[in-house]
Formats: structure tokens, sequence, C-alpha cells
């Protein structure tokens, strides 16, 4: 098995990450995670899924400033790395391929 | 600002993602969302903090086993294990039996305490139960002028507005012939409703309809238990439609109930369902007796009716009852419970204390075989020490080491559950063999796995954490390099684990001789009264509703019949044998006086004439009960013109001269004392206790054992009375039993405890045997260079052992001491369950002392001789 084939819910994180662009740290990830999807998602899946994520080279991290409201502990921006642009595309391009000429069933 | 997050989900946040590349930032986070939220309600933000710290800790905690090395670590401890197959074995086999016989005790209390009826809702169950409201409590002898059948059969009739519907049943002895052939059935005889209150469904065919089973005579229909179907039709689908013999008819059997359905009778599994109209056929009895087993009523409550609902349509039912018949009914009372589990500890307070008994003599047992394995456990972390060093030099974290210890100790125990889960269900098949525990089913549901998980878990950490710490514990480099630095350590935990079982089979041993003892003084004590030549007759036909003239009129014939006997001496008739615990107990207070603030609890028996002389009491003054203490009329029935009390109660209540005095049972009317008895002790509370004893034929009960005192052999007098007695009569022979059998009942509880915890005190013994066999070679082999240099130099052998036995002479008096305090605290605990009776007797604490200390010697000496009869030279040369 490919260990570096995209889970749904690491799609979903990639996705996500990329829609907020430099805004995106885990609170915010989690926020626009549950507005887009509607569902609710689980802190804990979704950091033990930035860990994979970081570990397959798919995001990479900075740290930013510590607010006040933090304890003294920096936020965690992530971003998107080119691989992990590459493995998106390719996993869209999967996808488009096997939607593709369901429309007459899935339009009905 | 609100303030810090909770304390405890902060540090499970921190614990959980320490690994976490975006461990402090993940703090960070939540600390965020924390302060906001906490803007609009503190109450809100703590709940979401631990919402978010328990998902953390989750899915970090599943993301740290789904590891890679954790999957290379258990390889490697299965491979560990695989290699040395003689201690895999032992510790399995050593797991699976405790593992085993634990889970096998707490599903019996399971089965019987906490798992809820296999119904629909059975909450919504409840039992109505009569009570003899004069004595505030059930009166379980169902006697006066209603019987159980009969207040079924009126509260059918009324209007009990918070149940759905009122069902009833009683069990029956009933003998099958054909298929169902063999050993007789417990059979539930059942009221139109039975299985549409319990809600359920036959697994095959129907159940009994409600006009089957109360049109008397005409439904001969069975359903049969699921055991029964497996037993005796060997699951045979086509079983329904089967024509089946039971007593003198034929019954089609229209279903099988379903598999985890036992009936609703805690005292044994029912094995047959038949309708309450079937019984005289079913019971072999002539169609004119009315069966005299008590009727067990229950309902289901409407939906969101409360209990309290039905108690009070109870309490105007038995107002009702009570004006409409002031004399039948006017101690009767009815007392509604939920009634969601086969038993309760307020119905059955006793099954509960031995079934506790029982549990902590298994899981002392099997803490005592935990600290062996824990022991074997030790050995092989001191052998693998070098590996542990080398490892520790590499890099591993201690937890690494830790993790992989009890990876092996995870690995037994989960092969030892596996192993347990069989002895369990060996165990379970061979309690279900035992009629009063056959209720209980084993069944291997989500329920059971947890149990079995709870005790392996309990199991891996009695067994696998001290030697896993211990391995982590290790310093690398000392190790690494070969010096025993941990030798010392290893030693200290095995000496702790010898003090363990020397204190666990000093307290087991105690238990067990104070039960032997037990055993002795009831079966060697005299219970004031002629055990033998006295048998009892209890009759299952007798007409619970009988008329209050028929009661006598069947007292007189009865005594009559039994006299006629060739080599019957003496007759009398009482409710109960006097070894019988009667349970019927009340207020006995000196007439006139003001109820007492806590009056005394007396046991009551209510006694036919010349019972004493039959059953060889000595009267201590005044005369016994004769021919004219009955009561002149019915409505003089249940008020006791006279009374005889035993010598302790007259103590108690006139300082010993109690002729001629007048006592009350609780508002009832006085009744004078015409005679003092000494002091009888029935098996069950062996210690004296007071009693008083009331006319029979004054009394409002129709149930009654005959008493017979014979000249002859007691059982072949026992064959000849219900041979005798049996004849003419239009019901089942009576059951006939020697006193001495009678007394061999309650007997048999102190008999079979003391004989268990025998066996489970030898048990322990063996294993502390093994343990301080362990210590002592260990102490010989470590020493064995300085007692070779000893023994050559000329040392006697008395004083080698004298060194090397002196080390374990501590670690087992200081064991003992802590056993001794363990069996007096258990002892206790077991007194305030059976009574003062329980107590430490010399002869048995003698035996059980000097069978300890023969165990120790034989275990510490076998080894040290070993060590002195090696010629030095030769230990020398291989030091």
């Amino acid at each position: 098995m490919d260990r570096s084939a995209l889970g749904e819910f690491e799609h979903i994180v990639l996705l996500a990450i990329l829609r907020l662009s430099d805004e995106a740290y885990a609170p915010a990830i989690l926020a626009e995670l549950e507005h887009r999807t509607s569902r609710a998602v689980s802190a804990g899946s979704m950091y033990v899924t930035l860990d994979r994520l970081q570990d397959k080279g798919f995001i990479r991290s900075r740290f930013a400033d510590a607010g006040d409201a933090r304890g003294g502990r920096p936020r965690r921006y992530v971003s998107v790395t080119a691989a992990g642009l590459k493995k998106l595309r390719a996993s869209r391009e999967s996808l488009f391929n096997l939607w593709t000429g369901l429309e007459a069933i899935l339009d009905r | 600002l609100t303030g810090e997050p909770p304390g405890i989900a902060e540090w499970i946040v921190r614990t959980a993602a320490a690994e976490s590349a975006f461990g402090s930032s993940l703090v960070g986070d939540l600390c965020e969302g924390y302060e906001r939220r906490g803007r609009q309600s503190r109450a809100g933000a703590e709940w979401w903090y631990w919402r978010q710290a328990i998902s953390i800790g989750f899915h970090f905690g599943l993301s740290r086993i789904a590891r890679p090395g954790i999957v290379r670590d258990t390889a490697y401890a299965a491979r560990r294990l695989i290699e040395a197959p003689l201690f895999t074995g032992v510790v399995v086999i050593t797991l699976a039996l405790g593992i085993g016989a634990n889970t096998a005790i707490l599903q019996l209390i399971d089965n019987f305490y906490l798992r809820k009826l296999p119904v629909p809702s059975p909450d919504r169950i409840v039992g109505i139960y009569s009570i003899d409201a004069r004595l505030r409590s059930e009166n379980p002898l169902g006697g006066g002028e209603f019987s159980s059948a009969d207040v079924f059969r009126r509260l059918q009739r009324a209007n009990l507005r918070g149940l759905t519907s009122l069902a009833s049943y009683s069990m029956e002895h009933v003998q099958g012939s054909g298929d169902l052939g063999g050993d007789p059935l417990w059979s539930a005889v059942i009221s139109g409703a039975y299985f549409e209150t319990l809600g359920i469904t036959a697994q095959r065919g129907r159940l009994i309809r409600g006009d089957e089973a109360d049109s008397p005579g005409d439904s001969p229909v069975v359903v049969i238990s699921d055991r029964l179907w497996r037993e005796k039709f060997g699951a045979d689908e086509g079983v329904v439609g089967r024509a089946v013999g039971i007593g003198r008819g034929t019954f089609t059997i229209i279903g099988v109930a379903p598999s985890n359905f036992t009936g609703l009778h805690p005292e044994g599994r029912t094995d047959i369902w038949i309708p309450g109209g079937m019984v005289a056929v079913a019971t072999n009895a002539a169609a004119t007796a009315k069966h005299a087993n008590p009727v067990v009523i229950f309902g289901r409550l409407a939906k969101a009716a409360p209990t309290a609902s039905v108690q009070a349509d109870c309490d105007n039912f038995v107002r009702d009852l009570a004006e409409s018949d002031v004399r039948a009914f006017q101690h009767f009372g009815l007392l509604v419970h939920v009634r969601d589990r086969l038993t309760s500890y307020e119905a059955s307070p006793t099954g509960v204390h031995l079934f506790v008994v029982l549990w902590i003599m298994v899981a002392l047992l099997h803490l005592a075989a935990c600290t062996n394995v824990a022991s074997l456990m030790l050995a092989r972390a001191s052998a693998r020490r070098r590996e542990i060093g080398i490892r520790l030099c590499l890099g591993a974290s201690r937890g690494d080491i830790l993790r992989l210890s009890l990876l092996e100790a995870a690995l037994l125990a989960l092969v030892g559950a596996m192993g347990g889960v069989l002895v369990a269900r060996w165990l379970a098949t061979l309690i279900g063999q035992m009629q009063f525990l056959s209720a209980s089913i084993w069944t291997f549901d989500a329920r059971m796995s947890a149990l079995v998980a709870i005790v392996t878990a309990l199991t891996i950490f009695q067994f696998g954490l001290l030697p896993a710490l211990e391995s982590a514990r290790n310093e690398p480099l000392t190790i690494a390099r070969g010096v025993p630095a941990a030798a010392r350590r290893i030693r200290d935990r095995s000496e702790m684990v010898v003090v363990v079982q020397v204190a666990i089979s000093v307290a087991l041993l105690a238990n067990a001789a104070a039960f032997v003892g037990l055993y002795r003084r009831q079966s060697t004590s005299d219970p004031g009264y002629d055990v033998s030549h006295t048998a009892v007759v209890r009759f299952s036909e007798s007409g619970a509703v009988a008329s209050h003239t028929d009661r006598d009129a069947r007292h007189d014939s009865l005594v009559r019949q039994a006299l006629r006997i060739p080599g019957v001496r003496l007759v009398s008739a009482a409710v109960g044998a006097p070894l019988f615990d009667t349970r019927w107990q009340g207020e006995v207070n000196v007439s006139g006086s003001q109820l007492a603030e806590s009056p005394h609890e007396t046991a009551l028996q209510a006694i036919g004439p010349g019972y004493f002389a039959t059953i060889g009491a000595r009267i201590s003054a005044g005369r016994e009960f004769d021919d004219r203490d009955r009561a002149s009329s019915k409505s003089a029935r249940g008020d006791f013109d006279v009374a005889i009390v035993n010598e302790m109660l007259a103590r108690r209540l006139f300082d010993g001269n109690a002729l001629g005095k007048r006592i009350q049972l609780g508002r009832g009317k006085p009744a004078t004392i015409v005679g003092v008895v000494r002091d009888m002790r029935d098996v069950s509370s062996v210690g004296d206790v007071p009693r008083a004893y009331f006319p029979l034929l004054e009394s409002t009960f129709d149930e009654f054992d005959l008493i017979i005192r014979t000249s002859g052999e007691d059982k072949s007098e026992a064959d000849r009375i219900r041979q005798s007695m049996g004849r003419g009569g239009d019901g089942a022979p009576p059951i006939v039993r020697t006193l001495a059998e009678v007394r061999d009942g309650p007997m048999s509880m102190s008999r079979a405890t003391g004989t268990g915890l025998t066996g489970a005190a030898a048990i322990a013994l063996f294993l502390m045997a093994i343990g301080i066999f362990g210590i002592v070679s260990i102490a010989a082999a470590r020493r064995r260079g300085e007692l070779a240099i000893r023994i050559a130099l000329g040392a006697p052998t008395r004083t080698v052992h004298a060194l090397l036995l002196k080390a374990i002479g501590r670690l087992i008096g200081f064991g003992a001491i802590v056993g001794v305090v363990c069996a007096f605290a258990i002892i206790q605990l077991e007194r305030s369950w059976l009574g003062p009776v329980l107590a430490p007797e010399p002869l048995s604490s003698g035996i059980a002392a000097g069978g300890l200390l023969l165990v120790i010697g034989i275990a510490g000496f076998v080894p040290s001789r070993r060590a002195t009869r090696r010629p030095p030279a030769d230990v020398l040369r291989s030091v």
C-alpha cells in the first residue's frame, strides 16, 4: 500500500488549509471544516491528521507570535507544500476520472 | 478573563500531545478556545475543554498504539515467549485458572443480582408480595386465612390502574415420561397473562395464551425451556407439536422459551411452563385438590406509572378486603417492589454474603498465583538485564522498556484470558448442575467480555507491572557491563512476593479453620433435643385454603393415622421442624407494658400438643401444650390464650420467673405463659436465640409438618412412614426426612465452605511453598561460594542451614502477622453475616498452624539441604 496515499479526511484538511491561506492554524482549520462540510470534527482527529500530513511532507509549519490568551504558547501556522499540492492535483485527477460519465445517474 | 482551564483536562492534553509536532501550540490553541468561550459561559468553556481533552487523549493514544514499533515489539515479545515454552505454559495455565474462576463467580453475582431480566423494559416489572402487616415483614409461610392464590384471584378483579397486566406463577416438581423422563422437572404453573406481562416471544412455536392458562383441565399444552429442548430433544426443529407425558396427562409442546430466559424463579432454572388449569393433571394430584405451593404475583407497570401508584391501589384493595372480612384480613398487607432482576440483596442477603466469601477466597488464590507469576517474571527480568542495558545505551527510553515488558505480560494475560473463558464456561456448566444455582446462565456477550477484560487487566496489573517497572529502572551502563546492580532489588521484590504469599496462606488457613471449627461444633454440640429417631413429614398436598375446622380435623386424623404405624411412639405437629429457621419473627412484649422503643425480635413457632416430648426437649417449668389448647371457635383463631417461652426469653422478659405471666405478640391479645422450655438451637444459628411458642391449633396456620418419634432405625422408619402416610390420601406421598437429614442441610453450608476454604488454603500453601523454595534456592545459589568455603573450613551443616533460613524467617514472621490481621478482619466481616457462631477454634486452628509450619519447614529445608550436600571443592571450582 502506498503509505503516502491521501485519506479522505487528510484530503479535506489539505483543502481547508489552502482555502485559509496565511490564516491556516488549527482552530481556524477546524472552524473552516465544520463550516464547509456541515459536520462536527473532533479536535483530536484533526491534530493527529496534521501530524501525519507533516510526516508525509504534504504540509509545513511555522511559529507565530503567542497571543495573550494562549498562556504564552505560540501559534503554529501551516501551509501546503509542493508535494502536497501535487498529491491534491493527482487526487483531483483520479476523482474526476471516476466522476466522468456518471452525470446521467447522479443528476436524475 | 476566565482563568485556567481544568487542571486534569489540561494534563491529559499535555501528556497526550507530548510527542506531537504541534504539542505546545496545541495546548495554546485549546487555551485560546477556552478563553473565547469563557467570555460567554465559564461552565460552557470547561465542558468544551473537557470534550477536546478527551478527544485528543483518545486519538493520540490510539495513534501511539498503532504506530509501527508496537507491531515489531509485540512480535518480539511473542517470539521470546515461544522460546520459553515451559515458562509460558505454566504462566498461561495459572492465569487461565485464575481468570476463569474469578469470571465464573462474578458472573454468578451478575446473573442473580445485577443483570436485568431478559424481557422488554424490565424496570416496569413489579412483584406484589403478601405480607403480615402485624409482623411488618413478608410471611413466607403463607399462613393465615388468605392464601396467595386467593389473593391473586381477588387482585385480578380489583382495579389496579398503574398496571397494564397482572400475572402469577407457582413452582411445582412434576414427573415427566417418554421424552421428558428422568429427573423430576421444575415447572412453572402460570396464570394467563404470564408471558404477555413479561412481553417475550417464543424462539420456536408460540407461548401459552391467556385463555389456555386459565381454563381448568382442557388445555394440555406445555412450553419447554431452551436447555430441555437441547438436552432431551437434541435441538430438534420439529419439537413443536410433539406429545409428551407429564404427571398423569399427555401434553403437546407448543413452543420453546427464549434461550436466555430461565424463568423468574431464582432458586433453580425453570424446565417447563404449564397452564394453571392443568396443575392437577401435571402434578398427579386429585382434580379437586388445590395446589399448595405459594403463588408469586407480578405485573407490568403502565408507561410512566410510578410503583407508588400501584402500592396506593394495593393499599386501597387491602382496606376494602379488611372491611369485607375483618377477621380474615385484619393482618393482611401487600407490598409492591420493582422486580427487574432474578433476585435482589433485600430478597436474599445470605446468597450475596456466600458469593462474596467465595469470591474473596478465589480472588486471594488468584493473587497468590499472580505473585508467583510475578516472581517468575522478575527472574526473567534479571536474566535479561544485559539485553535491557544495551537497549538503554542505544537510546531506548524507559517508556520503551516498560512497554516491552508490559507487552509480554499482556500477551500472556491475553492467552490466559482465552483459556480463562474456557475455564469459566466449564465452571458455569458445573455450577449449572447445582439445582439452586441453575437459574444462572452462561452467555458470552459484551457484558461478559467486559468482565473478562477487567479481570484480565487487574491480573496484568498484579503480575506484570512490578517486573516491568523493575526492568525499566535498571541503570544502563552498569548492567550492560554485566554488573548485577539490580540483583538486590530483584531479591527484595521476590521477598515481598513471599511475604504476600505467606499472608494469603495464613488468612485462608485461619478462615478455613474457623469454618471447619463451626462445622465441628455444629455436629457435636447438644442442640437441646434428641436428633435420633425423629422424622419430619411434610405434605405437598394439603389444601391451602382449607377452613379452620378442616385444619383441626385433618391434624387429629393425621396424628391418629401416624400413631397407628408400627414403631411410632409419639406424634406431634409444628410449622417448621425444630432445626429449620422458620423465619417467623415478631415482637414479643410483656403484656400491659408500653411497646418498647426497640422491641426484641423473637423467633416464633406454632406447635401442636406434645411437641417437646416428641422431639425429646426438656420442659424446665410448667407444662407443654395439650389438646385443651385449641381455638374454641373460628373467630378465636389467631388470638393466643397460652404460650411457652424458652429460658432465654424468660430471663430477658421476667428475670427467669415467667410462669403465669402474660406476653403479647405485636398488638395481639395477651397470652398466659404455661411453660418454660430449655433453650434449643437451630443449626443455622448455633447460638441461643429468644423463642416463643404458640399453639398451632389456636393459630391461623393451615400448613404444618408432622413430627414423629420412632423406636427403630431412622432410615427404614422414614420409608415405612412415607408408605403409610401416603396411603389413602388424595395427593402425592409426603416428603419424610429424618431430623438428622434436616440438620445436615444447614450444616452443609459450613461443611462446604470449610472444605472449599481448606482446598483453597492447600493451593495457597503450595504456591507459598514454591515461593519460599525459590527464595532459599536463589540465596543458596548466590552465596554458594561463601557457603562452600564455610563447609570446607568445617562449619557444621546446621550453621549453614541457619544462615540460609534466618533470612526467610523474618519474611515469614512478617507475612504471618499481616495474614493474621487480614484473617481477623475477614472473620469479623463473616461474623457480621453469620453471627457470633463463627469463631476460631483451638483444635482446627492448631492443625492449620501445624500444617503451615510443616510446609514452610519443608519448602525452606529442601533447597538448603541441597546446597550443603554438594562437595565444597566442586562448588568452588564452578564459581
